[in-house]
């Protein structure tokens, strides 16, 4: 039963709690705002307005306030919802209950606590066709001051390609709260390209958490887009517990207004001869406030691992602020491993350069600010999604 | 015409310019020489509009209008190009997409239609060659991985292609070999007609075997001290500035 994986995570949360800013994880993120907020469980399922993208040849797939809309299986996949998963196939239940590594991370431990259902996805087992899934997952209710919690199982048979788009928005004329889990089970020899956007509205309190397990010669890419956000708390664990198992991930968020957005990255490379590589850019105007607190944990025996981090930013106004943190955890020799991070205001110079060629102040602006981005932006292969992100990127 | 009066430029307070006073008519090329530290870099600077060139007293006109106050985009809109000495890379930045973007600003502030792909293209195929480039420069990052000379060559290619009524190039003959240095004064002939004016600005005279210039001004400590034809180029080969300070204080 559901409910009985609920209670139990309800008992772990009574006793951690929330955390503070003594945890490691979380010294750049003060939750007090949010624990003096009194959300309710939205129980709407129908959503006021369309939302999303038309991706050609994409499965979609809807979820409203949590709830998952189950059409017709499509052949290439198996789509189930988790809560007949619970119900129906008892030896699944593990796959939702929390792990006791995971006791300390507050919102995995909440969603548990709370999640009614979700999507299960599993890639057929032998199948090399590559299957595009559109995941649209949508906040929106009658009034304010609800929360949802919206849950994602992925299950990647061996040498399974599969892209997925996970749109997480939100109504944007309401203050709500989101607390999203997405676990990712890769297997020996699987591909997985992974986006996930998030339109969030300015008085929302988005928690995500996206655990990422690989074995041997998997291959995953996961590229995330803060376009819009409140309070938005992003919570990345990538497990590499298979030789040549490869994870990467790009990120890019634009803070405007007074928005926060909080990116925490753990890499574990559980075993020797894995690689990891993560890029995250950030552009943070107005009263913004940003975090990239990253950490790669090398611990002994894994050997021959290749691991690099990078974090840049640009800081468009005075009151604008980001911290960044990539940290190396090393244990082991024969390793390489590098990590970076920058800083800085737009580049005055070239600005004027521009200028001087007839461009005017803003359009220059976004010219530079693109081509900051396109690193980050040239991983989106889908045309149509690539150009749907384009187009909400505004500085 | 192209017109700079009395003009008085500070910066962080020092006083840079001095009452420096020029004029250029449509279809000439006059030359400013001097020696390091006159005034020639804040000259074009302050002309082109940087942040921090304060203008204390005096006017830049073009066709009478001021262009004091004016933002650098507006002023190339209204006619004025500068070449700088040490041309910027913009890393990511496309040069044909920069190109575009240039010309068509330029030409919706002068309140004409933008000039679509395929003309573009024509014109930007025409124009490569008149700076001895291949097609791989216009699809690179701009002036990203340049050469010193690829770069002076990239500034003209943006003179041919704004065609502007009035080009102030500073050093767009420094550190180039002799045939980069062809090319650009190649460029330079091919951009200028009777319409329109140049001003540059170079430490030798080696780029004036390929030009005609009408005037030869003598920049120092701020303000033109001398205003000759072509021959006083020779005379300071031989002389350098010294002969002038010595002159000036024996006219004082």
């Amino acid at each position: 039963m559901i409910s009985e994986i609920n209670q139990s995570a309800i008992n772990i949360f009574k006793k951690f709690g929330y955390p503070t800013k003594k945890n490691e994880n979380w010294k750049y993120t003060n939750l007090k705002k949010f624990q003096n907020q009194n959300f309710n469980t939205s129980l709407n399922f129908k959503i006021s307005k369309p939302y999303g993208i038309n991706l050609t040849n994409s499965i979609n797939l809807t979820m409203i306030n949590g709830k998952p809309i189950i059409n017709k299986n499509d052949n290439n996949l198996y789509v189930e919802s988790i809560s007949d998963i619970i119900s129906l196939k008892k030896d699944k239940k593990h796959l939702f209950e929390i792990k006791k590594k995971d006791f300390k991370n507050p919102f995995l431990v909440l969603n548990t606590a709370n999640f009614k259902d979700g999507f299960y996805i599993r890639t057929p087992k032998m199948s090399k066709t590559k299957i595009l899934i559109y995941l649209l997952s949508i906040s929106d209710d009658s009034t304010d001051m609800k929360s949802s919690f919206p849950r994602l199982h992925l299950d990647l048979e061996e040498d399974a390609n599969l892209d997925i788009v996970h749109h997480h928005i939100g109504n944007k004329k309401q203050s709500y709260h989101r607390n999203n889990v997405s676990i990712i089970n890769s297997s020996k020899g699987s591909k997985l390209k992974y986006y996930n956007i998030y339109e969030e509205s300015d008085r929302s309190f988005s928690m995500n958490n996206l655990i990422v397990n690989q074995e041997s010669n998997s291959n995953v890419e996961i590229n995330n887009f803060f376009l819009d956000s409140g309070f938005m708390r992003s919570d990345v664990e990538s497990n590499l517990n298979g030789k040549e198992a490869f994870f990467s991930m790009n990120g890019l968020f634009l803070g405007k207004k007074k928005q926060f957005i909080d990116n925490n990255i753990i890499i574990n490379h559980n075993i020797k001869e894995t690689n990891s590589k993560v890029v995250y850019k950030g552009i943070l105007n107005d009263h913004s406030n940003g975090v990239f607190n990253s950490l790669v944990n090398v611990p002994q025996f894994s050997k021959r691992i290749n691991s690099d981090q990078k974090n840049h930013n640009i800081v468009l106004s005075k009151t604008a602020k980001i911290n960044s943190n990539p940290k190396l955890k090393i244990s082991c020799d024969d390793v390489k491993c590098s990590h970076g991070s920058t800083t800085g205001n737009l580049d005055k110079e070239a600005l004027f350069y521009l200028q001087s060629r007839g461009i005017n102040n803003k359009r220059a602006k976004e010219i530079l600010l693109d081509s900051f981005l396109d690193e980050i932006t040239d991983n989106i292969i889908n045309v149509e999604l690539k150009k749907y992100i384009e187009g909400k990127i505004s500085y | 015409m192209f017109k700079i009066k009395d003009l008085e430029v500070s910066i962080n307070n020092k006083k840079i310019l001095k009452k420096l006073s020029l004029e250029v008519k449509p279809g000439e090329l006059h030359v400013i020489m001097g020696p390091n530290g006159s005034g020639k870099s804040t000259l074009t600077h302050t002309i082109a509009g940087k942040a921090n060139y304060d203008i204390d007293n005096g006017t830049i006109t073009y066709k009478n209008k001021l262009l004091n106050d004016l933002d650098p985009e507006e002023r190339v809109g209204e006619g004025v190009f500068v070449s700088f000495q040490y041309p910027i890379s913009l890393p990511g930045v496309n040069n044909i997409y920069f190109l575009k973007e240039a010309v068509n600003s330029i030409r919706k502030y002068q309140g004409k239609t933008e000039v679509n792909s395929v003309e573009f293209m024509k014109k930007i195929k025409e124009k490569i060659k008149d700076v001895d480039f291949d097609t791989s420069f216009i699809n690179r990052a701009v002036n990203e991985g340049f050469s010193g000379g690829e770069k002076k060559r990239n500034e003209i290619l943006q003179l041919l292609m704004i065609e502007p009524s009035v080009a102030i190039l500073d050093e767009t003959d420094s550190g180039l070999d002799i045939d980069a240095l062809k090319t650009v004064a190649k460029g330079i002939n091919k951009y200028r007609n009777s319409e329109r004016s140049i001003i540059l600005i170079t430490h030798y005279q080696r780029i004036l075997d390929y030009l005609e210039p009408d005037k030869i001004h003598i920049l120092m400590d701020g303000s033109i001290v001398k205003t000759g034809d072509i021959s006083l180029v020779n005379i300071l080969e031989d002389k350098g500035y010294k002969w002038l300070t010595k002159d000036k204080e024996q006219d004082d």
